[in-house]
Formats: C-alpha cells, sequence, structure tokens
C-alpha cells in the first residue's frame, strides 16, 4: 500500500517539476503571448489561457484538471506582495 | 533530510516556495500545492486559486472560530482536520500530519483589479510547520532549502 502511495507521490512532483522546468525556460515568451492572464500549463505546454481565473477552470476538461498541472498568472510587472 | 525549494520569478523580488502535496479524506483532496514560505505566518493556510483549482466544497468543512487576519482583507476560514503535507527529500518521502486552514475571500461584486489581487496570493506555508525544519535561503545563489535531523 505504501509502495503504491509512493510511486503516486514520486509521479506528482515528478510531473511538477518538469511543468515549472518547462515554464521557467518559457516564460518570457509566454509572457509575451499572455500577458495579464491566468494560464494552466499541463505535460509541458499551455492548455488554457484567460484572464478570469474561474473561466480558465471551467475551460479545462476534467482529463486535464484531474493531471498534475500548473496555474500561473502572467504579468509583466511582476507580482507585489505585502501579506 | 533536505527538501528543496525555489524562487519563483513571477514575484518581485522573486518569493521562496516549496512544493507539497496535500491529503485529506475529510475534505476530499489530494493534490501538489505550490506554498509561499512565510515565516510571518502562524499557520498553513490554502488560499483562494488553490481552493478554486481543487474544486474544493467549503460548504463540507469546519468553519474556524478565530478567523484570520492580515490576508488582503476579510477571509472566510475553515477547517480541515485530518489533513497531511507530504514533501519530497532527498531520503524520500517527509508526511506530517496539520490542521489546515483554508481561507476564502469574499470577491462578490469586486472589481476585475481586486479579484485579481486576491488570486494571484499563493498558498502558504506558515510556522508550525517551518517551525520543525531548518530553513536556508541564499536568494543571491537561487537556492533554497528546508532541513531536517533528529
Amino acid at each position: 500500500m505504501q509502495e503504491i502511495k509512493n510511486k503516486e507521490y514520486r509521479e506528482i512532483f515528478s510531473k511538477s517539476k518538469e511543468n515549472r522546468e518547462w515554464f521557467r525556460k518559457n516564460r518570457e515568451k509566454l509572457l509575451e503571448e499572455y500577458s495579464e492572464q491566468f494560464v494552466l500549463i499541463s505535460e509541458q505546454r499551455v492548455i488554457a489561457y484567460s484572464p478570469d481565473l474561474d473561466r480558465l477552470i471551467k475551460m479545462v476538461s476534467p482529463k486535464y484538471r484531474e493531471k498534475e498541472h500548473l496555474i500561473k498568472y502572467l504579468s509583466k510587472e511582476g507580482i507585489e506582495l505585502v501579506l | 533530510m533536505k527538501i528543496e525549494g525555489y524562487f519563483d520569478p513571477d514575484f518581485k523580488p522573486p518569493a521562496p516556495f516549496v512544493d507539497a502535496i496535500i491529503v485529506s479524506k475529510e475534505a476530499g483532496i489530494r493534490h501538489k500545492v505550490s506554498f509561499l514560505i512565510d515565516t510571518g505566518a502562524s499557520m498553513t493556510i490554502l488560499l483562494d486559486k488553490d481552493v478554486k483549482d481543487m474544486g474544493l466544497d467549503v460548504g463540507r468543512l469546519t468553519k474556524a472560530e478565530k478567523q484570520v487576519g492580515g490576508i488582503g482583507g476579510s477571509v472566510e476560514t475553515y477547517l480541515v482536520e485530518d489533513a497531511r503535507v507530504v514533501f519530497e527529500s532527498d531520503e524520500g518521502f517527509y508526511e506530517e500530519a496539520l490542521l489546515l486552514y483554508i481561507g476564502v475571500h469574499d470577491l462578490t461584486g469586486a472589481e476585475e483589479e481586486t479579484m485579481k489581487r486576491i488570486l494571484v496570493i499563493p498558498s502558504l506555508l506558515g510556522r508550525e510547520i517551518l517551525s520543525k525544519f531548518d530553513l536556508y535561503c541564499f536568494p543571491r545563489k537561487g537556492k533554497l532549502y528546508l532541513e531536517y535531523s533528529k
């Protein structure tokens, strides 16, 4: 049972890292194309984009929602936070 | 045992993050979450973007008696009592039970700009988890990790 769980965890972390790396490499290009929008990345490509997060989530089929994915907000100015 | 984090360049300046899997039967979730490492936060809290992404139905959860302040205005706070956080380390997986807070802003009637400002706030990894580790943070080298030793 633990082995199955570990295999699942390993897969999630590995796919997450792949998506993050892909995003990092392509960030400048994506910023040009999808500035001020949310993008959903899965299997190292952009699956959907929208300035509205709710709309973005509704646009994506369950097939991709269930897969490991990354949602990023692309802003040329950069996100500034004071929590 | 080391858990590697990273600096997210989307934030200005780049912000310290670590990925973890959050598991809860009560909330029906098993999701990867990219947490902002927030030494100013008392507790770990999932916020709007991740709550929406997970499709988490907060109506099923217990409302927290204590409301959480300081996260961009008024937040409705819920509790997940059976949550576990799983990190990937250089020695395998590290799993820890936690009382997970879920924070949801009321965005009814909010202007687009306000909505965006709220929805870009990441979930926070707070001190109740961070205090179990030593935190090594080297922003100029782009290196970051949590270290655990008995």
